[in-house]
């Protein structure tokens, strides 16, 4: 009651100037519409940060790393079996990364330049160890021992490509049965479909076996080469070379992930310990590290979401400033009749104040619907152009009190320097203008 | 020598001194003014004699230059503009020449709004104004904007604005000056009515306006020229006193006691010489 009473007033004081209070309320908008779209692209990255944390909790993962002499000796198999004979490790499985439609620059010939779905090859009886606590499955079922060509895939994808379970899906230009449907968090790297590791493998290799086996055999007729060769040399014996030749190459690009019998925090933080002691010769990357890296990468654009921000409040704080300034220059007379009535000077600048802070909250509201709707038309658009993940913009409930709170802020701060003057106005000398 | 709390108002030698680019303006000489409580006083003279300067001393809306000034004990030279703005809600009530409505206000609202700036309880404001208005004749226009009341009505709003507070002193400076004279007389009357055991102070040019009042002060250079129409004799007298700095004008008068006519007669003419 009272507060419709003073609200009915402040509007009514507003809706004098009409278009001026348009103008400013438009103006504020226009700031805050910038913040709330720059901060839902922030909060995504917040949230892919926080959920990074999630996705990569729990594990740890292991790495080939070039050494002091300068050479890179690979993940050995007594190396993996000495770790998985470990106390404090639960299982082990190597885990492939690769592009989910391909190297296919025919198609997209400036692939590199924007992030690609990934497929994921995981030992098919260890997918669920590893990736259950980071996914959650939807529908279907985990992958198991004795899959061939099933694969998982991640919710957005099957909604994007109309998958469904028993329904075909192609990887890597091989096709795969749909198994089990999962979400997962929207963090980059974090793989569209999972599929058995010597499925992904076998796949990945065979060029490499295939461009050193026709290396190898050219050997036969290379100019130096050549006459040191045996005639009687068996191709068999040459094809196995370059087969492990090519698998060799290829564990340069292995990565292992390690499930701790404890996966608390603390629990993995012990076993990257403990692995970094037994296995100097190796990169043991822990979730904090991970998280850490995270936080680094998104920090940047935090700082422009901040830098954003303050310009836009800076803005829009002078329309306030201006607009509230000719509201007291032109109630001069109503201020010193406010005054004669009664009113301290503290409760005349309030008048203004809380006029100001409606005219910012106005525009917030306004900035904040265009924004959210904004948002709405571009984002499947983006998405479609970039097939990464299920959203882009996040708008949170943090997000709509940080732009509330910074339209308030704005309103107040620049409503104050206005209302400071109008309070300390001589009421005497108000009442003889006319 | 009586107590201040006898005395609506005391004033000694006030002055009020405007500085400006061209020189300082002398608006009050060295007033001397004592008014008890409940009085209907008429302040009349020319133009510039420093009429709405003494109503503002009055109500705190300026400050006097020099010289004492207390209104119900209350020293008004001393009031730092917070407390000068608690010393106006509680005592005084302000009718203006120009109505000086809030225009974005309805009627009650305008009535309302020195009880919302006391911080009195919404229904009970709404109560209170609702009851001056309908004390004024205007119950039927409570919703209605300023733009769309006549020049009466505005000024029926603004006295019962004046009342709504409770002050015990009620400054109106020019009331009827825009108004024709039946509604100038109606506006007195209602003035005086509602007015009737509080201390009045009216500005007005207009003698038959004047006429209403029980005393009259005639003001002129910032000199208090005559005052008339109290019970002569008084303690509280009224004294004009030329102070000695002060450029006495041509036809000032000299120091004189209170006297002359009660009633009638011309109220503007000067009484004793
Ligand atoms: N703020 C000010 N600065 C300078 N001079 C002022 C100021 N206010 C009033 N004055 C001067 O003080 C003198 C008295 O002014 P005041 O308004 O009290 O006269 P008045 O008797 O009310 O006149 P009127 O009948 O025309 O309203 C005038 O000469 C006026 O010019
Ligand atoms: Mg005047």
């Amino acid at each position: 009651m009272v507060y419709n009473a003073l609200m009915r007033a402040l509007l009514r004081d507003l809706l004098r100037q009409r278009l001026r209070t348009v103008l400013t309320v438009c103006g504020v908008g226009l700031g805050i519409f910038t913040v709330f779209v720059f901060g839902a692209l922030g909060e995504h990255f917040r949230l892919t940060v926080v959920e990074a944390r999630d996705y990569a909790g729990g594990l740890v993962r292991l790495y080939t790393k070039t050494n002091a002499e300068g050479v890179n000796p690979g993940v050995s198999p007594e190396t993996l079996r000495r770790i998985e004979a470990m106390p404090e490790v639960r299982c082990l499985s190597p885990s492939l990364v690769l592009l989910l439609d391909g190297f296919d620059l025919e198609s997209d010939p400036l692939l590199w330049l924007r992030p690609q779905a990934l497929v994921e090859g995981l030992e098919a009886d260890k997918a669920e160890a590893v990736r259950g606590q980071g996914l959650r499955l939807l529908a279907g079922r985990w992958l198991r021992a004795g899959d061939r060509r099933v694969a998982m895939v991640v919710d957005w994808l099957a909604e994007r490509r109309g998958l469904r379970l028993g329904a075909p899906v192609t990887i890597r230009h091989q096709d795969y049965e749909v198994v089990g449907i999962y979400h997962a968090p929207d963090t980059p790297a974090v793989p569209a479909a999972i599929v058995p590791y010597a499925q992904l493998n076998e796949r990945f290799l065979r060029p490499e076996v295939e461009r050193a086996r026709r290396f190898f055999r050219g050997l036969r007729r290379h100019p130096l080469l050549a006459p040191y060769l045996p005639p009687t040399l068996d191709p068999a014996a040459l094809d196995a070379l370059a087969e492990g030749f090519a698998h060799q190459q290829a564990s340069l690009f292995r990565i292992y992930e390690i499930v701790p019998r404890d996966r608390s925090p603390a629990g993995t933080q012990a076993l990257a310990e403990a692995l970094r002691a037994q296995e100097p010769e190796l990169a043991v990357i822990d979730p904090r590290s991970i998280r850490e890296a995270m936080e680094r990468a998104v920090a940047l654009f935090l700082v422009l979401t901040l830098i954003v921000t303050v310009l836009s409040a800076l803005v829009g704080g002078l329309l306030v400033v201006n607009t509230m300034a000719m509201a007291v220059v032109e109630r001069r007379r109503e201020i010193g009749v406010k005054a004669a009535l009664g009113a301290t000077p503290a409760q005349i600048a309030r008048e203004f104040v809380a006029e100001a802070a409606l005219l910012a909250m106005g525009g917030a509201l306004l900035g904040m619907a265009l924004g959210a709707l904004a948002v709405a038309a571009c984002e499947p658009y983006l998405l479609d152009r970039l097939e990464t993940g299920a959203s882009l913009f996040r708008i949170t409930p943090r997000l709509c009190a940080f732009s509330l709170g910074t339209a308030l802020a704005t309103g107040v701060l620049a409503g104050g320097i206005p209302a400071y003057r109008a309070s300390r106005t001589d009421p005497a000398v108000c009442l003889r203008e006319l | 020598m009586s107590s201040a709390t006898e005395l609506a108002i005391r004033g000694a030698r006030v002055r009020k001194v405007y500085p400006s680019p061209a020189g300082e303006v002398v608006a009050l000489a060295g007033l001397d003014l004592e008014v008890a409580p409940g009085e209907f006083v008429a302040v009349t003279g020319p133009s510039g004699c420093g009429k709405t300067t003494l109503l503002n001393l009055l109500g705190a809306l300026d400050r006097p230059s020099d010289g004492r000034l207390e209104v119900f004990g209350a020293d008004l030279a001393r009031l730092d503009p917070r407390a000068a703005a608690l010393y106006r809600r509680r005592e005084v009530g302000f009718v203006f020449q120009q109505f000086h409505l809030v225009p974005t206000l309805t009627a009650l609202e305008n009535v309302a709004l020195p009880l919302r700036y006391a911080g009195v309880p919404a229904r009970e404001r709404r109560r209170r104004a609702a009851a001056l208005l309908d004390a004024v004749g205007l119950a039927p226009r409570a919703g209605h904007f300023p733009a769309i009341l006549s020049g009466g009505e505005r000024q029926r709003v603004a006295v019962a604005r004046a009342l709504v507070g409770g002050a015990r002193l009620l400054l109106a400076d020019e009331p009827t000056g825009n108004l024709d004279g039946a509604t100038a007389r109606d506006i007195v009357r209602l003035l005086r009515e509602r007015a009737a055991e509080r201390t009045l102070l009216l500005v007005t040019h207009d003698p038959e306006v004047a006429a209403l009042a029980e005393r009259r002060l005639r003001l002129r250079d910032g000199h208090l020229e005559a005052d008339s129409g109290r019970d002569s004799g008084g303690p509280l007298s009224a004294v004009v006193e030329g102070t000695r700095s002060d450029p006495v004008p041509e036809n000032a008068p000299g120091p004189q006691g209170p006297a002359g006519p009660a009633r009638g007669g011309d109220p503007d003419a000067p009484t004793t010489r």
